[in-house]
């Protein structure tokens, strides 16, 4: 260990300009995260949020190129190497490689727990700063870190990134629709956390093979094999590619009053079925969704649906894709009329939520089998799994500049409110992104935002409003945000200046699963939207 | 004698070119052995596999006792290597170098590290990347020198130099050859580089070993002949194996004697070979005109035969 130290300290005294470099990055991102900033942003609201962004992703990169550096230092590809006739063995290297790899990933981690710590997060929140953004951060550094084990120089490194970044969208498309679905049928989603598990860990088999081995072409298509096997298990873990599941929680009993009986009835949507994406044989039913016997601060999300589609005496077909006709979940939440129900009832104003009041869910099927019994009455049965997250008020922040008010652990400033856009800017301060709500019960809430006139009764739905439920922002734990407000109030000044900003935390209660079935459905029976008979 | 390396049958293929064939070779521990042959002959990719940076195709090789394949750190702080292609670590001063590797060998001499640097007048905080390639090979020497190797290893470490830094270098490796009981194996396109040095030699071609032995042996092996006939007098159809490059001119038949034994054995054995000559003077050769002797027999078609 004492030599991985010396040849791990002689790595980053090798790179001191980058080292350097990135060290600015991280303070300049750590005074910018912090109320210190806020004069700024009132004077420069646009320009700030792009630097925020730029200063993140530059801290977030100049971390990893740190990494890549100095295994780049002493190249495993290479004959010519210095280290190769030196007495330090494999293991050595690798372990000084890791440490730096490791220090690029838990630097950052601990400057956004800094960062939190002087908006004021409350402790039982630091370790989930911590392990959210070292999450973050080491999906950066480790893929980055393994190309740079399998390549020479930084020429060779550019290209190899090039070429990956190419391949990737190719592969992932070849995979999502040939591969995935037939290695694991029907598979229910289990979140994005395996999928990135799969990156690390294949990131670090093909880091440690490299290094332990010097047998470059094994370590490439080792890269190659675990480049797929993410993308396979990405896609058949994760059809959506993007949606969460709560885990079990048999240590809680139900949060629901024990008279409530939540019921879903289901119907063939207005949407019917559409082949997607055009040239490829797959068939999409639309299906709605209307969640009843729910309390009125209750809101239901779809989760999955797994769906087959029975004809009498056969076949029986099943769905190949499962999801929600909104695959990035979070956007269902945002527009989605039940939420904005929910709020007007919570927050005694009718003018949210007036529209209609169902989920949509797609299911995937392949063309062909429902082609060949067109016209055929057939049972369509979903197994549902929905969200239900319960809504409550949990501050009002006036929205005059410089007032502030704590929700939870979300900290909020108010900046700037304009009629025009961008309408209505707040700080918004906030601890943790990931390690909450839908993956720990006890974790702190999402978080919306309503603008709300109280003495006229308004509302106005603020776009931007919502907190992302899940991998949001990502590098960010700390917001300057522009709330866009829309229907229904009218806004304008002086609605504005009788206004305040309503936070609503939402908070991710359980999971229900109901199977509906819907008889006598016919291929004839649902529209087809890209011009192809049916 | 223990061998301090050792190969048999060692072959490195690079795709479907054999850079060395089935290449045995022993290595007498407490030797300077000069491993000299042409360019492209496969002198580094035999040191490469030697330190265990390249894997034989098939065969074997051992150094210091060790499977080239496992040799690690333990045998690696008794080794010194010095290569015209190594990369040193160039944004580093030499001191930086030095503070760098001393905590890697138990066995780093501080002060004669120190005492290097002055012998080889190099400047201690001047960057690699601003040095000549002279100073860097010398530096090379000074990082592979300075733990005391047991094993040093020279992969054509003269290549570019010029002459005075060149005869520095080896003026101090003779010079530390008398203090040290070390092994040398240096690799040399130009045996006239490492004449001074060898007290044996390896001499390789297009992957194959031609010959191995003693300098003593060598010198005493190889003599330049010359044979005077009477006039009318005709060759035999068939001259022995070991006369290399034969020539002609009038009356005069000029070759090297590979055979030869340093005694008077060497002329009636010349003569009973020609039985016409009227004249036959044989001179030692230098090692330099042995190589290139062996280096034209090489570009013929017919091989020279194993000459080990």
């Amino acid at each position: 260990m004492r030599l991985s130290l010396h040849v791990a300290a002689k790595d980053l005294r090798a790179h001191s300009l980058l080292v350097g470099a990135w060290c600015a990055a991280l303070v300049t991102d750590l005074v910018l995260s912090t109320g210190w900033a806020h004069m700024f942003v009132v004077t420069w609201p646009m320009a700030y949020d792009l630097k925020r962004l730029a200063v993140s992703l530059l801290a977030a990169l100049l971390g990893a190129f740190v990494a890549v550096a100095a295994i780049h230092t002493d190249p495993s590809v290479s004959t010519t190497a210095f280290w190769l006739t030196r007495p330090i063995g494999r293991g050595t290297l690798l372990a000084a490689k890791l440490l730096v790899v490791a220090l690029a990933a838990v630097v950052p981690a601990l400057e956004q727990l800094v960062a939190a710590a002087m908006v004021g997060a409350v402790a039982t929140d630091a370790w989930r700063i911590l392990v959210e953004a070292l999450f973050f951060q080491a999906l950066i550094v480790l893929p980055l870190a393994a190309i740079a084990a399998i390549t020479a120089d930084a020429g060779r490194y550019a290209l190899s990134v090039v070429a990956a970044l190419a391949a990737l969208p190719v592969v992932q498309t070849i995979v999502s629709y040939t591969v995935a679905g037939r290695i694991f049928p029907g598979r229910p989603v289990t979140g994005l956390f395996t999928a990135a598990g799969l990156v690390a860990t294949t990131s670090l088999v093909v880091l440690g093979h490299q290094l332990l081995t010097r047998k470059t072409r094994r370590s490439a298509a080792l890269a190659v094999v675990s480049a797929i096997l993410v993308l396979v298990a990405f896609n058949s873990f994760t059809p959506a590619g993007r949606q969460l599941r709560l885990p079990a929680r048999e240590d809680r009993g139900s949060v629901l009053p024990t008279d409530t009986r939540p019921e879903i009835q289901a119907r063939v949507g207005a949407g019917g079925l559409s082949r997607v994406p055009a040239g490829v044989d797959r068939a999409r039913v639309l299906v709605d969704f209307e969640v009843t016997g729910l309390p009125s601060d209750t809101v239901a999300y779809p989760l999955a649906v797994r769906a087959s589609w029975s004809f009498p005496g056969g076949p029986s077909v099943e769905s190949k894709e499962i999801g929600f006709a909104s695959s990035w979940w979070t956007e269902a939440v945002t527009s989605q009329p039940l939420f904005e129900d929910a709020i007007g009832r919570l927050l005694g104003t009718s003018m949210l939520g007036s529209r209609p009041k169902s989920l949509a869910a797609g299911a995937g099927f392949e063309l062909a089998p429902l082609d060949e019994n067109r016209g055929r009455s057939a049972t369509l049965a979903l197994d549902v799994e929905l969200l239900l997250v319960r809504l409550r008020e949990a501050g009002r922040l006036p929205l005059q500049p410089g007032r502030e008010i704590w929700a939870g652990a979300h900290h909020l400033v108010a900046l700037r409110a304009r009629s025009d856009w961008p309408g209505v800017r707040i700080g918004h301060l906030r601890p943790s992104l990931i390690l909450r709500g839908g993956m720990w019960h006890d974790a702190a809430s999402g978080l919306a935002l309503v603008v709300l006139h109280k003495s006229l009764g308004e509302a106005a739905v603020a776009f931007g409003g919502l907190e992302e439920f899940s991998f949001g922002g990502g590098l960010s734990h700390v917001r300057h945000r522009t709330l866009s407000l829309g229907y229904p109030a009218q806004v304008n000044a002086e609605w504005l200046s009788g206004a305040e900003v309503v936070a609503v935390t939402v908070e991710p209660e359980e999971t229900i699963r109901r199977v509906v079935r819907i008889e006598g459905v016919r291929f004839e029976n649902v529209r087809q939207l890209d011009g192809r008979g049916l | 004698m223990t061998s301090i390396i050792e190969t048999e049958r060692l072959t490195r293929r690079y795709g479907r070119t054999e850079a060395v064939r089935e290449l045995t070779l022993a290595v007498p521990e407490g030797s300077i052995f000069a491993f000299v042959g042409p360019n492209g002959a496969g002198k580094t990719t035999t040191i490469k596999t030697l330190m265990n940076i390249l894997e034989p195709s098939s065969g074997r090789a051992s150094v210091l006792g060790v499977d080239s394949r496992k040799l690690g750190p333990d045998q690696l702080r008794q080794v010194g290597y010095v290569s015209e292609n190594q990369e040193l670590p160039a944004w580093m001063t030499l001191a930086q170098l030095t503070a760098y590797l001393a905590p890697l060998y138990p066995t780093w001499d501080a002060a004669f590290a120190e005492q290097l640097r002055r012998q080889l007048d190099l400047p201690p905080d001047r960057k690699l990347r601003d040095f000549s390639r002279g100073m860097r090979m010398k530096a090379a020497l000074l990082a592979s020198l300075a733990y005391r190797p047991r094993l040093l290893v020279l992969d054509e470490p003269f290549a570019g130099l010029d002459a005075l830094i060149r005869y520095e270098v080896i003026t101090g490796i003779l010079e530390l050859s008398e203090q040290a009981s070390w092994s040398v194996f240096i690799s040399s396109h130009d045996i006239h580089e490492v004449e001074r040095l060898a007290d044996w030699v390896g001499i390789i071609n297009e992957g194959r070993l031609h010959l191995a032995e003693p300098v003593p042996s060598l010198l005493g092996r190889f003599r330049q002949a010359e044979v005077s006939f009477p006039e009318g007098a005709a060759l035999p159809a068939r001259l022995p194996a070991d006369w290399l490059n034969t020539e002609t001119a009038g009356h005069m038949l000029r070759f090297v004697d590979a055979g030869a034994s340093g005694t008077a054995d060497d002329e009636a054995r010349i003569r009973a070979a020609l039985p016409g000559a009227s004249n036959v003077a044989l001179t030692p050769m230098t090692l330099e005109a042995i190589f290139v002797t062996l280096a034209r027999r090489f570009r013929q078609p017919a091989p020279v035969g194993d000459g080990q």
